[in-house]
């Protein structure tokens, strides 16, 4: 075969064989190859830079999609709901959660540890698999780092308002006051301001910058439309004329360029904005790549500094850490098979091997978990303290035995299902799968904070149970969470457009090149049927 | 493609790091200032239903705190006097023996006197307004400072040049802590000096030599003043 011509190349990348990676039962939507030799596509249905730019920036320019609004006014109904209760605590006391002693932290810390390490996947995902070249993150590491920036807010609400004088809650910042004392630097409690706030700030930094490119993108389409008047308005149902009043004419574009022109900050595009962006995106990644062992690491001190039985243990660092890509890679699926189903285009982005590979780390990370619980109860044994196994009995055969059980099941059990393939490559399944892993992760730190309700002393032993205004703060965090992702889909590139170009078989200049191989559908060789020879290697812009 | 957004916006990232930066140490400046017991509480001069002057009676006269603050030493709280502690100098029979007569007349008629001649009488008190407050979670105790050498100069200043009694010191924990920590500035040998001599325990503490004398006290008495949370806040 020989070398494509660039007319001909022109002429045949004109026809888009959309069958090209048809669907069957092995290899799904073409992607499951188990071929070594072949590298399995990471973008599918899209030839060419511009189609890739038209996917992604549509989802933001085309109108609301049908399920949007009612979903948004449903997430932000449930989170203005989670406000009242924040204000209903604030106004009235910390003595309206399900505190008591010897239970001192209930569902606050639970929710707090749950989310935090939920936030874990974005930056695994975006920073350690970005300097492990795992390519196939490009399609998902915004998403990620968005849920990442999300949970973490959600998870920062509940310290804050469970210090009980919220108006005080500036004191777990070392800042000199007039009382002259500083906070306990020999607190965990401490390291995790430090931790978590960190890890927010480069999280944020990292999903911001990383973003830039895509938001001049979206400007300069925007700006090409600009004046365009838009009518918005609630959709014209029939018999109901009164609605017609809400229906107004806006220039979407105009606000749009102003909005995407103000936060892409100036980007044009130019070689020299590439090599520093390349390079800010290098260092950040090595910033954060320690910050995925060290925040879990930080919070799991909350419990392992102190010396009570069923905490005071060395393997929570590592299982903690484990949990968090647990729950994270969990979360991240649960928000992406809904995302993936209900935006046109996103299933060529985010492959059926993509899900795949994260299914493998859910059971990876979830048999770590696993692990680490059963080595609790081999030390508790093999320790031979006498608090300590009896914590552990009470643990899994006590009042709590519920929460240790469903705990076990979803986190130890469930992922295991991934080892057979009809499990990791059917959808629905796998949705199914993420949310119990959730619920698994969720009771894990439920069954870790219950432990307090028995300590050393019988006479003390307590059982916790949460009001009601703890469990609507939870769901209100949930629907926090839910109306910043939503509000995040619509407005902001779901998909990393620029990463995305730079794995595309056109990105690579060879792509084309005739090696005498069998056609591969990425790297090297050539499917001899599209393509430019000789396309730059650089990602392109939003043209 | 055209530009949307004019020049001069290019300097909006530098101008909003510098006006940040000086926003940031405004409001730290301002905290600092503003936001402490120093600023808030010093000065405190509330108007007392009777004109009692501690410039006249602890400083011309020379009367002991303790003549009137009777259990200072032996109590927590330093107990202000009930009118029959005036009432042992102002009944106006021992008085006239010392006083010339046109200068009795006016202390008859003296109105601030008439008003506790006639709370003695009563037996209705004279509502003092109290001006060195302390939080209700915070408990001092009089008698273990004025026992360890901490004398009244150290808390309320010259009392004795005060015609009405003004807060001197902000009283914040901050400054409680300053002298749980460094205690030796702050201390006198109640040997030598009364801590109620408040003119000499000024000197002393104002001399070179107070760390060194004051660090000999803190060892020979065993003095480790406690900044655990429950020495107060209990």
């Amino acid at each position: 075969m020989t070398t494509l011509q660039p007319d001909q190349a022109s002429a045949l990348g004109l026809t888009r064989p959309t069958s090209r990676y048809g669907e069957d039962s092995e290899t799904i939507d073409g992607t499951l190859i188990d071929d070594p030799s072949q590298r399995a596509p990471l973008v599918l249905n899209h030839d060419s830079f511009h189609d890739v730019t038209n996917t992604i920036c549509g989802w933001i320019e085309n109108k609301t999609p049908v399920w949007w609004t009612p979903a948004f006014l449903l997430s932000a109904n449930i989170a203005g709901l989670g406000t009242v209760m924040i204000l209903y605590l604030i106004i009235t006391g910390v003595g309206v959660w399900g505190l008591m002693n010897p239970v001192a932290w209930g569902w606050a810390i639970v929710n707090f540890v749950w989310w935090v390490g939920i936030g874990h996947a974005g930056t695994l995902i975006s920073a350690i698999l970005c300097l492990l070249k795992q390519r196939w993150r490009t399609s998902i590491n915004r998403f990620a780092e968005a849920m990442t920036i999300f949970a973490v807010i959600c998870a920062g609400t509940f310290p804050g308002i469970h210090v009980g004088r919220v108006w005080m809650a500036w004191m777990l910042f070392p800042i000199p006051n007039s009382n002259a004392i500083w906070p306990n630097f020999k607190s965990p409690l401490l390291w995790d301001v430090f931790a978590v706030g960190t890890y927010f700030t480069v999280s944020l930094l990292f999903w911001y910058m990383g973003m830039i490119p895509d938001l001049a993108t979206l400007r300069d389409r925007a700006v090409a439309r600009m004046g365009k008047m838009t009518t918005v308005g609630p959709p014209r149902l029939p018999g109901m004329p009164f609605l017609d009043f809400a229906t107004i004419k806006l220039p979407i574009a105009t606000m749009g360029a102003y909005f995407y022109g103000f936060l892409s900050m100036g980007w044009r595009f130019s070689h020299r904005h590439w090599v520093n962006y390349e390079k800010a995106y290098l260092l950040l990644a090595g910033i954060s790549t320690p910050l995925v062992l060290s925040v879990h690491s930080v919070v799991s001190f909350d419990f392992a500094v102190s010396i009570l039985p069923g905490w005071h243990t060395t393997i929570f660092p590592p299982y903690f850490v484990a949990g968090a890509i647990f729950s994270g890679f969990a979360m991240v699926l649960t928000l992406l098979i809904p995302a993936r189903a209900l935006y046109p285009g996103m299933k060529d982005f985010v492959t059926a091997r993509t899900i795949e590979n994260m299914c493998k780390i859910i059971t990876l990370t979830g048999s770590m978990v696993g692990f680490a619980y059963i080595m609790e109860f081999f030390i508790a044994w093999y320790g031979a303290n006498d608090f300590e196994s009896q914590t552990f009995i009470r643990r899994a055969f006590g009042p709590y035995w519920w929460a240790y059980f469903a705990m076990f099941f979803c986190n130890v059990i469930s992922p295991q299902v991934f080892w057979f393939k009809w499990c990791r490559t059917n959808i629905a399944f796998i949705f199914f799968i993420s949310i119990v892993v959730n619920i698994g992760m969720w009771f894990e730190r439920f069954v870790i904070v219950s432990t307090l309700s028995s300590d050393f002393l019988p006479g003390s032993w307590g059982y916790y149970s949460p009001t009601a205004v703890d469990i609507l703060t939870f769901v209100g965090s949930l629907g926090i969470f839910m109306t910043l992702f939503l509000l995040f889909c619509r407005f902001l590139p779901m998909l990393a457009i620029s990463e995305v170009k730079n794995v595309m078989p056109i990105a690579d200049p060879h792509a084309y090149d005739d090696h005498g191989h069998e056609p591969g559908l990425n790297g090297h060789g050539s499917n001899g049927v599209n393509g430019t020879n000789g396309t730059n290697g650089t990602s392109g812009g939003g043209h | 493609m055209s530009t949307i957004f004019p020049r001069w916006m290019n300097a909006i990232p530098t101008a909003t790091a510098v006006l940040g930066f000086g926003a940031l140490v405004t409001v730290a400046a301002g905290i600092t200032y503003y936001f402490t017991p120093e600023y808030w509480r010093v000065g405190y001069e509330p108007v007392q239903p009777v004109d009692y002057s501690h410039q006249l009676h602890a400083g011309t006269l020379g009367i002991d705190c303790r003549y009137c603050h009777t259990h200072v030493e032996e109590s927590g709280h330093s107990n202000v006097p009930d009118t029959g502690t005036c009432m042992n100098c102002h009944t106006g029979v021992g008085e006239q023996a010392y006083l010339e007569r046109s200068l009795w007349q006016a202390h008859l008629e003296n109105p601030n006197l008439v008003k506790v001649r006639e709370a003695h009488a009563t037996g209705e008190p004279i509502r003092w307004r109290r001006v060195h407050k302390v939080p209700d979670y915070a408990h001092f105790n009089h008698s273990v400072h004025v026992n360890a050498g901490v004398s009244c100069y150290s808390c309320h200043g010259r009392i004795d040049q005060q015609a009405v009694v003004r807060q001197v010191h902000g009283m914040g924990m901050a400054w409680c802590l300053e002298c749980h920590r460094n205690p030796e500035d702050h201390l006198v040998d109640t040997d030598e000096v009364m801590v109620t001599d408040l003119n000499t325990v000024e000197q002393l503490l104002a001399s070179a030599d107070q760390p060194e004398r004051g660090l000999a006290l803190a060892e020979e008495h065993q003095l480790q003043p406690p900044q655990n949370c429950g020495a107060c806040h209990y």
